[in-house]
């Protein structure tokens, strides 16, 4: 089994491969580049805007990019990513509250990882799957500034929907109206009750006729069937291959968020 | 003039003499008494041959349909009009039952005869339990019906043993997967199969009646071939008995697409342990009949018109499996459907609606 390395201790070597940035205090950064995708500018502007959203709606918002996380003997990117978080105290308010975007660009895996009960109410298993698909296409023609730039802007709106008591989750997962329940409860009950009748109306007609012709003469069959030949011959064989994808654990079809016992919730995959 | 018909009369008081189902013996409808089927064979043995040489009444070209035969009753002299093929009944004028030995002479002779085990009682209460609970039936049928005019049938049937051949060709596919670090590697094989086989087949039957549907005789089956016994018209008595008029030959055509399906089923079943098994081309079977025996199968019927339809129905006259078909009537077809639909609907739509 690999050694694994302190993530505390990863923290430490990656704020120091950070290039001309001083932190105001011991507070993990925004954004991490270890991975050197990043231009200083890019950075720059990226940076200034997670502090701002961040503060705005008091839940930190993470880019982390490492060269691979192999090197810190992880191989399953959640379990990396969530150690991130925990063993550098990432997160806002009293239950430290964030969302961290960790890519690990040797095996070109990413999770979103949230935490905190506000966090985990705004960004629900369907919410990190749309935030993906803001971000994936960017990553996959690697453009990197593009894509953390629209996780930045989609974090923002999905915390804004948040605050207004309306969290991006599966359409239907909301509690509805009494016409909305009438007229779904009589649209399923006709529905349902046309299928019965017609079922119950076609038995009623089939007891009314029992004469069928005999198919088979299996009840006139003595004995065993003796054989006298039994070839199986293999005349062909055909082999595929296929690559397994990290597990992607998104949202269910009821909504809501799939939270782990330490807190968490992921979404992850491949860019 | 000698007739050509028989009526079993009790030798004690002349009355009728019929089989009784269950004493299996004849008894006298007037004085009771019960004689075994060997006694009455023996009793009217020569009258049976009388009838046999007794001369057909003749008729004009054109005065009798082709299709009927004239017969005089020899209890009461009515003249007796029935079916070519008829061979036992009675006569509607004195009711005495009537045999006609002639129709089972020669290659008309039946190996077999399996004796009512139902007697008309039982039938009539098996068609109103046949009836019972048929929300669709209409009110109007069953008033009608004249359930009291079932009759007893003995039905000719042809029994068919022998051996089954069936050479069968086949394709089947086996798939499976395994795991190799982050590859998943499934493997598809294809085998080519030959199937050949051979198998006892032991009377199957066909009836050799043009009167009666096949669907009928086929549903009814199966008849419990440990009570047949040699034939004698000792039996018939108080039963109609048709003589048959599709001859082995013709008949063992059904037996055989009967008889293909099973061996074809049997071939197909041994093709275990293949995801999908696809059949090359067509089976075949070849049949060969060993043994073709001619029996008389006893039939509860009553044919019932409606509306310008018949409606048959059918009971086997040793098990009492009973088929038959039913009008339908629309107005209490909707009347249903509605019902249920209204239930239905409510039921759901109210359990939704305080769910949701």
């Amino acid at each position: 089994m690999k050694k694994r390395f302190s993530v505390a201790l990863l923290t430490l070597l990656l704020v120091l491969s950070c290039t001309a940035f001083a932190f105001a205090d011991d507070a993990f950064p925004f954004v991490v580049d270890q991975a050197d995708i990043l231009t200083m500018d890019e950075y720059n502007a990226l940076y200034d805007k997670a502090e701002q959203i961040s503060a705005k709606h008091n839940v930190g918002v993470y880019i982390v990019l490492v060269d691979d996380m192999a090197n810190w003997g992880y191989y399953d990117i959640e379990e990396f990513t969530q150690d991130l978080f925990e063993q550098n105290g990432c997160g806002l308010g009293a239950d430290r509250d964030g969302i961290m975007l960790c890519l690990s660009m040797g095996g070109r895996d990413y999770d979103l990882d949230a935490h905190g009960n506000y966090a985990n109410y705004s960004f629900t298993d369907y919410g990190k799957e749309k935030l993906a698909g803001v971000f994936l296409d960017d990553f996959r023609n690697n453009a990197w500034y593009e894509g953390f730039d629209d996780y930045l802007d989609k974090c923002d709106s999905m915390l804004i929907q948040a605050a207004n008591g309306d969290p991006l989750d599966v359409p239907g997962s909301k509690p509805m109206t009494t016409e909305q329940k009438a007229g779904a409860a009589t649209g399923i009950g006709g529905v349902i009750a046309a299928i019965v009748s017609s079922i119950r109306g076609l038995i009623l007609k089939n007891s009314m006729k029992t004469a069928r012709e005999a198919t088979n003469a299996n009840r006139y069959i003595s004995g065993q069937v003796h054989f006298t030949n039994m070839d199986n011959i293999l005349i062909d064989r055909h082999v595929s291959r296929r690559i397994i994808e990290s597990s992607s654990r998104s949202g269910g079809g009821g909504g809501g968020t799939t939270v782990n016992s330490a807190g968490h919730s992921h979404h992850s995959g491949k860019f | 003039m000698a007739s050509q018909v028989t009526n079993y009369k009790c030798p004690s008081c002349g009355g009728p003499l019929r089989f009784d189902e269950a004493l299996g013996k004849l008894q006298c409808d007037f004085c009771g008494s019960v004689f075994t089927t060997a006694e009455v064979e023996a009793m009217f043995q020569q009258a049976d041959e009388a009838a046999s040489q007794a001369k057909e009444k003749e008729y004009s070209a054109g005065e009798l349909d082709p299709d009927l035969r004239a017969y005089s009753c020899p209890s009461c002299g009515a003249e007796l009009i029935m079916d070519a093929t008829t061979a036992a009944g009675s006569c509607p004028y004195c009711a005495n039952p009537t045999i006609i030995p002639t129709q089972f002479e020669g290659e008309f002779k039946p190996d077999y005869i399996i004796p009512f085990k139902f007697d008309k009682e039982a039938a009539k209460d098996a068609l109103r339990k046949h009836y019972k609970g048929k929300k669709l039936l209409p009110k109007a049928f069953s008033d009608e019906n004249h359930i009291e005019e079932i009759k007893g049938v003995y039905v000719p049937f042809w029994l068919y043993s022998g051996r089954a051949y069936g050479d069968m060709s086949a394709r089947g596919t086996r798939t499976y997967s395994q795991r190799s670090g982050r590859e998943e590697i499934t493997t598809t094989e294809t085998y080519r199969l030959h199937r050949t086989g051979d198998v006892n087949f032991d009377r199957i039957p066909v009836d050799g009646s043009t009167k009666m549907p096949d669907a009928h005789m086929d549903s009814i089956e199966p008849f419990n071939y440990g009570e047949l016994k040699p034939f004698s018209k000792a039996y018939l008595p108080g039963f109609m008995a048709e003589k048959y008029d599709v001859d082995a030959n013709h008949a063992s055509e059904r037996s055989e697409s009967r008889l293909r399906a099973s061996v074809i089923e049997a071939l197909e079943e041994s093709c275990r342990g293949y995801g999908a098994v696809t059949i090359d081309g067509s089976p075949s079977v070849r049949m060969d009949v060993t043994n073709v025996e001619y029996a008389m199968l006893p039939v509860w019927m009553l044919a019932t018109r409606w509306r310008d339809q018949v409606f048959l129905f059918a009971m086997n006259g040793q098990t009492g499996q009973l088929i038959g078909d039913l009008p339908v009537d629309k107005g209490r077809f909707w009347v249903q459907t509605l019902i249920t639909f209204g239930a239905v609907f409510a039921a759901i739509a109210a359990a939704g609606f305080f769910l949701m």
